[in-house]
């Protein structure tokens, strides 16, 4: 039994890489509360959104897979080739502004997360720093892949919540495949925001690093467009399940709003104590 | 205005010129090379002011100063056919080039030309190419602030530049690559390893490039140098001959690992076109398991009848001239080819020539199986702290020795 699991994750870790990965961390501690935020305020009306949201996830994605498989060059080399090093520089200097608000949006996530379980925000922010610091320059490329798919697997918690909720399915259904635009600005910054969130220019720049240093070729192209692809379904998939958990949990009770994710969190924790 | 002897091209960009009456036509847009006719000259400056470029050939330029370029001929004509033409704001300028002195692949940020005046007019002439930190800044605040101003910011920022004459463009396209008089000629006196380095910096089309237009025997030192998917990306992309004359330079045991990860396709039209003798020797050496002593080991290696002397292993390393660099053991076999010792080549140079080479083996003669597996085989390079180990077949004769050298390349590979 136990040799069967270890082989399951064995295929699992050989066929997953980069493309997938890329995806789906892309629900990070700001993705989580931007979904649960919609959930939890808007019910769900905002799951329109999803679908729009992947096929713009899938084309972005699956364009730099295979710029970086048929260059061999990471993204900034290429916008460098074309636009010039002035286009590249400034760029960069959006890149690490983003990057830097993504970073501390993770961080508030560390930080409210393990309040939860009592643990104070002066001591778990700096021993994430410290671990994040040691997988940067002790790690390489393979235990840092090897780390994101474990964390991929922490996923797979949202989509039971999100049953254990036992949310109206109907309406999650309809909802899903029916825009619904309020000319409410609250609701038109969320929106914004879950495109913002789920489409994160970091994703880019990574995922033709990894395809480049895993020296795919444009010969065995498709098996990277198939993972890229099966990452941002997998993605929007979760994503679902997060906006439905909270607007099961949380909407059907009191539409509200919610200030961080143990928030978010805490308004499931009726129904489990996973979340 | 102060007399200037160098110019930047991030100067040069958007420099207006003026005509004989001190009118302007317009601002330079980019400049280009013409190699064919001299490698180091600007030879156009291309002008663009109404809706279709203006050519100004280098000897109609009378003064070129941070002002701008002051024509002492009117005559130009329109640009279109650039194909002899290196243009360096768009064939040059943030590309990858390679340093052949520094060996390595590096990105242009600007280019330095030297402003020659001995002739009574203004010449460039290109000398360097600038990659560091100043050019750079150059680049991000150029036409924001004026020439001279830029001049004086960038002063505490140390430069990094690389002589012109060392550098080597990567061109993929070989009918452009005879236009612009581009060789890779260079590059063929790296250290292989170093080749397989700056291969594998450079994306697919110019590593093709590269192996395209090199010696084989220099492109086979480096492809085993080069990890085994690019290897194998390389390989695919070559043209079948070209592909086949590159690994019948290889070694046995290098030319079986490269052919062993290709696709069957490319695998078999390579095989195809390969001399009968080095085709035998790898399709044997591809006959053992992919973790055995077999196909680590190489077919290369000297041997001598036991009862030889000094004089006569001197002799039969010179036939063997062209493995010597990676030779440190002799074998000595007998009349059935079965191994009886070995000897290590220093104990050659500690006797006279007509001593027996009996007398100078290894006290402990170690030898594996074909069949033996590969973590076997470094365990047994580790304890014994061995240089060579003699490769043995069923009937206990020699088939091939296994180097240190493709242990440690085996373990990198783990």
């Amino acid at each position: 039994m136990f040799q069967r699991l270890k082989y399951h994750i064995a295929v699992f870790f050989s066929v997953i890489g980069p493309g997938f990965i890329t995806a789906v961390v892309d629900n990070d501690a700001g993705g989580i509360f931007t979904y649960s935020q919609a959930g939890a305020k808007y019910g769900y009306l905002p799951l329109w959104t999803l679908l729009p949201i992947m096929a713009l996830l899938i084309v972005t994605q699956e364009m730099t897979a295979r710029m970086g498989a048929v260059t061999g060059k990471g993204l900034s080399d290429l916008i460098r080739e074309e636009f010039g090093l002035r286009t590249t520089f400034f760029m960069m200097v959006a890149l690490i502004a983003a990057n830097l608000t993504n970073v501390m949006a993770n961080f508030a996530g560390v930080a409210s997360s393990l309040e939860l379980f009592g643990v104070s925000r002066y001591i778990s922010v700096p021993i994430g720093a410290l671990i994040v610091w040691l997988l940067v320059v002790k790690g390489n490329y393979a235990s840092v892949e090897r780390i994101f798919l474990f964390a991929t697997l922490l996923y797979v918690s949202y989509i039971i919540s999100g049953v254990l909720v036992k949310p109206d399915w109907k309406e999650a259904a309809i909802y899903s495949v029916t825009p619904v635009l309020l000319f409410d600005p609250a609701y038109i910054t969320l929106l914004i925001a879950m495109v913002g969130t789920s489409v994160a220019p970091w994703m880019q720049f990574y995922l033709q690093a990894a395809i480049v240093e895993k020296g795919v070729t444009a010969k065995d192209y498709i098996e990277s467009r198939i993972e890229v692809i099966v990452g941002c379904v997998v993605m929007t998939v979760i994503a679902f399940f997060i906006i439905v958990a909270c607007a099961g949990a949380i909407w059907t009770v009191a539409p509200r709003d919610i200030k961080d994710s143990t928030d978010a969190a805490l308004g499931l924790k009726p129904f489990g104590d996973y979340a | 205005m102060s007399i200037i002897n160098h110019l930047f091209f991030t100067e040069l960009l958007g420099l207006r010129v003026y005509d004989l009456k001190g009118r302007e036509l317009g601002r330079i847009r980019d400049a280009a090379l013409v190699p064919l006719v001299d490698a180091i000259r600007v030879d156009r400056f291309l002008l663009g002011g109404g809706p279709a470029w203006l050519t100004v050939r280098y000897d109609q330029v009378d003064r070129i100063n941070l002002d701008g370029l002051w024509l002492r001929d009117e005559l130009l004509t329109p640009y279109h056919r650039d194909e002899y033409m290196l243009r360096i704001g768009r064939d040059l300028l943030d590309q990858q080039i390679i340093d052949v002195d520094g060996r390595k692949v590096v990105r242009v940020s600007d280019v330095t030309f030297n402003l020659d005046s001995s002739l009574g007019y203004d010449e460039l002439r290109i000398f360097e190419v600038d990659i560091g930190l100043r050019s750079m800044f150059r680049r991000v605040t150029q036409g924001l602030l004026p020439r001279p101003l830029i001049r004086r910011l960038m002063m505490p920022i140390p430069p990094n530049s690389i002589n012109w004459q060392v550098c080597n463009i990567v061109e993929s396209d070989p009918q452009r690559r005879l236009h612009l008089n581009i060789s890779h000629d260079r590059l063929e006196h790296l250290h292989p390893a170093d080749l397989a380095d700056i291969v594998e910096a450079l994306g697919p089309e110019d590593r093709e490039a590269i192996f395209e237009s090199i010696d084989s025997e220099v492109a086979a030192d480096a492809l085993s140098e080069i990890s085994p998917e690019i290897q194998s990306s390389i390989l695919e992309s070559l043209d079948e001959e070209k592909a086949a004359d590159i690994i019948e330079e290889m070694s046995p045991d290098e030319a079986a690992d490269v052919l062993g990860d290709l696709d069957q396709d490319t695998y078999e039209a390579i095989l195809e076109e390969m001399e009968n003798e080095p085709k035998a020797e790898v399709q044997e050496l591809l006959e053992h398991r992919e973790d055995s002593a077999g196909r680590l080991m190489t077919t290369e290696y000297v041997t001598l009848l036991t009862d030889a002397t000094v004089a006569d292993a001197i002799a039969a390393i010179a036939a063997n001239a062209e493995i010597i660099d990676n030779l440190n053991t002799l074998l000595l076999i007998d009349g059935d080819e079965k191994l009886t010792g070995a000897v290590p080549l220093a104990r050659l140079f500690t006797v006279a020539g007509s001593e027996p080479l009996a007398g100078l083996q290894a006290e402990r003669l170690l030898s594996v199986p074909v069949t033996e597996k590969q973590d076997r085989i470094t365990e047994l390079f580790d304890k014994y702290n061995l240089l060579t180990l003699p490769v043995l077949d069923k009937q206990k004769r020699l088939v091939g020795v296994i180097h240190a050298d493709d242990i440690i390349a085996l373990l990198r590979s783990l």
